[in-house]
């Protein structure tokens, strides 16, 4: 499993995949370097992470990087009919799939990572041209902490991503369903609607916004779980033409 | 020991059987040629050996280990290439290489002595997808030689090539029984190209197999003849009204197609049959057998018992 793992990152590198994985956590920076430049007011730390940068992500950002990641990851192989050979290797199949899954989990906390630290930076900057001053303290346990409970909450889309990308050869499909998997929590979020708090590409919103941000996170869990449970056995069984 | 079984291997697509019943037996040691028309099932039949695809009947072993239940164990000596080379363009020959030894944890060495093996050490560190189509089908099958397996299955290798790159390609089969001490199963649609490598030959159509035998048993258990002749049309017609395969060549040519043994006895019968009937043969040739020769006798005959059949 290790070193089907490493083969998975390795595949990675040069690909699109890695070059989106650092792009796609330099927007929300941007977005807070320009607000924070063109201000006329000090911005808070608490305020440009919570209220601006975490909830971007949560919403629109992470979704549409997972669709894209998945996407491009799934294509690696089915672009050079990957699949014809590494699943006649004498390996598992379920341990293909579950090593392309760990790696895409691992990335996306490292892409929320980056997010946060790119953030930081361009606040930074934005306060230095905009001649601002930010106040307070960094919310640095709290941002660990929600950003910890936002990936929890995240794993059931990004299993359900995944299941999708992985099985139809087409990018169509996989991005189409990321997009509109996107649109709808957009929506709930527009509309303040209770209905669909369980839908899993809402649950990252949830977190940030509900008095009880575990239950949402544990939900992401067990509904990522499930999904990636169902996937392996789906695809381990699957005739890959 | 045999490298290669199946029995009664079925698939249907849609409704529509594109292998059926159909049973390979490759020993070990040989260079197999699997050949049939485009669409004949080649290729379904190669991903069912390798398990990437379930068959809807029957069974597949590898070096007596079954597929469907130990399949770890099948595939622990197999090297395979399935239609075109699957590499990853984005990355170095090398790194293609290194990422298949990380996953059959073989030692660092490998790529190397592989890359050797198939001439590409140069162009290891290029990106693939600068390979010419040559290149990357050796840099495939070099990869299926990563841990010197017993047996290697290579679908259609020689597509794409230029001469000199099939001339290449051809003496490399020929020579990897010998050089991997194993077994290759090569799938052709070109029977020539077959005839040259092949020790043992199965002959599909239509998802059947309809024959499986030794090369050499095979052709010389047919004969062919030509007749030279007036009236050639007229003769030919007179031979197969007397149950001969004749076929019409040219104006003053006809060629008699004779299976088993009494191929010389045929012929002889055949030009009594026609001096009898008036007409003048002038020459009476043996003509070299090949592969084209038997698949179109047992494309009749397979032809023939489907019309009992229906």
């Amino acid at each position: 499993m290790i070193s089907l793992v490493y083969t998975e990152i390795r595949k990675l590198n040069g690909s699109l995949a890695l070059l989106l994985a650092v792009v796609a956590p330099a927007f929300p920076a941007m977005l807070v370097m320009l607000s924070t430049a063109t201000s006329d007011r000090s911005s808070a730390w608490s305020a440009i992470f919570e209220s601006f940068m975490l909830p971007i992500w949560a919403l629109f950002l992470m979704p549409m990087t997972v669709a894209a990641f998945t996407t491009l990851m799934a294509q690696i192989e089915y672009q050079a009919r990957g699949w014809d050979h590494l699943l006649a290797l004498p390996i598992r199949k379920w341990q293909v799939f579950a090593a392309k899954a760990l790696v895409l989990l691992v990335a996306l906390a490292a892409m929320t990572t980056l997010a946060l630290v790119f953030t930081l930076v361009g606040a930074f900057l934005g306060s230095l041209i905009g001649g601002n001053t930010l106040t307070g303290q960094l919310p640095l346990a709290k941002l660990l902490n929600l950003s910890g409970l936002m990936l929890a909450s995240a794993f059931s889309f990004v299993a359900l991503q995944m299941w999708v990308a992985f099985r139809f050869s087409s990018f169509v499909a996989s991005l189409s369903f990321g997009i509109g998997g996107t649109m709808v929590a957009l929506a709930v979020a527009m509309t303040g609607t209770r209905q669909a708090d369980w839908f899993p590409w809402v649950l990252p919103m949830k977190v940030l916004s509900a008095a009880n941000p575990a239950s949402f996170a544990w939900a992401g869990v067990a509904g990522g779980l499930l999904v990636l449970i169902l996937m392996l056995f789906d695809l381990s069984r699957r005739n890959f033409r | 020991m045999i490298a290669v079984e199946t029995q009664s291997l079925t698939k249907n697509y849609a409704g529509k059987t594109v292998v059926n019943n159909v049973a390979l037996l490759v020993p070990e040691g040989c260079v197999y040629g699997f050949v049939g028309p485009n669409g004949a099932g080649k290729t379904t039949v190669m991903r069912m050996l390798l398990g990437l695809i379930r068959p809807d009947c029957g069974w597949v072993k590898l070096f007596d280990h079954d597929i469907a239940t130990d399949r770890l164990s099948a595939l622990a000596n197999i090297g395979a290439v399935i239609e075109s080379p699957a590499l990853y363009g984005h990355l170095t020959g090398r790194a293609n290489l290194d990422l298949t030894r990380t996953l059959l944890q073989l030692p660092s060495t490998e790529p190397d002595r592989v890359l050797d093996l198939v001439d590409l050490r140069a162009a290891a560190g290029q990106k693939v997808a600068t390979y010419s189509l040559g290149m990357k089908q050796r840099l495939a099958i070099a990869r299926t030689l990563l841990g010197s397996p017993r047996l290697l299955l290579l679908d259609e290798p020689t597509n794409g090539l230029d001469p000199d790159g099939i001339i290449a390609m051809r003496k490399f089969i020929r020579d990897l029984p010998d050089r991997i001490g194993g077994t290759v199963f090569v799938s052709s649609h070109l029977l020539a190209e077959v005839q040259q490598v092949a020790d043992y030959v199965g002959l599909m159509q239509n998802g059947q197999l309809i024959v499986q035998n030794r090369v050499e048993a095979l052709i010389g258990g047919i004969s062919n003849y030509q007749i030279e002749m007036d009236e050639a049309e007229r003769g030919t017609d007179l031979l197969k009204s007397a149950g001969f395969d004749a076929e019409h060549v040219l104006n003053s040519v006809l060629l008699l197609c004779s299976q088993g043994s009494d191929g010389r006895y045929q012929a002889a019968r055949a030009n009594r049959l026609l001096v009898e009937a008036g007409l003048e043969v002038s020459a009476l040739t043996p003509q070299p057998t090949s592969l084209e020769d038997i698949y179109r006798a047992a494309l009749q005959q397979q032809n023939h018992i489907d019309r009992i059949a229906a």
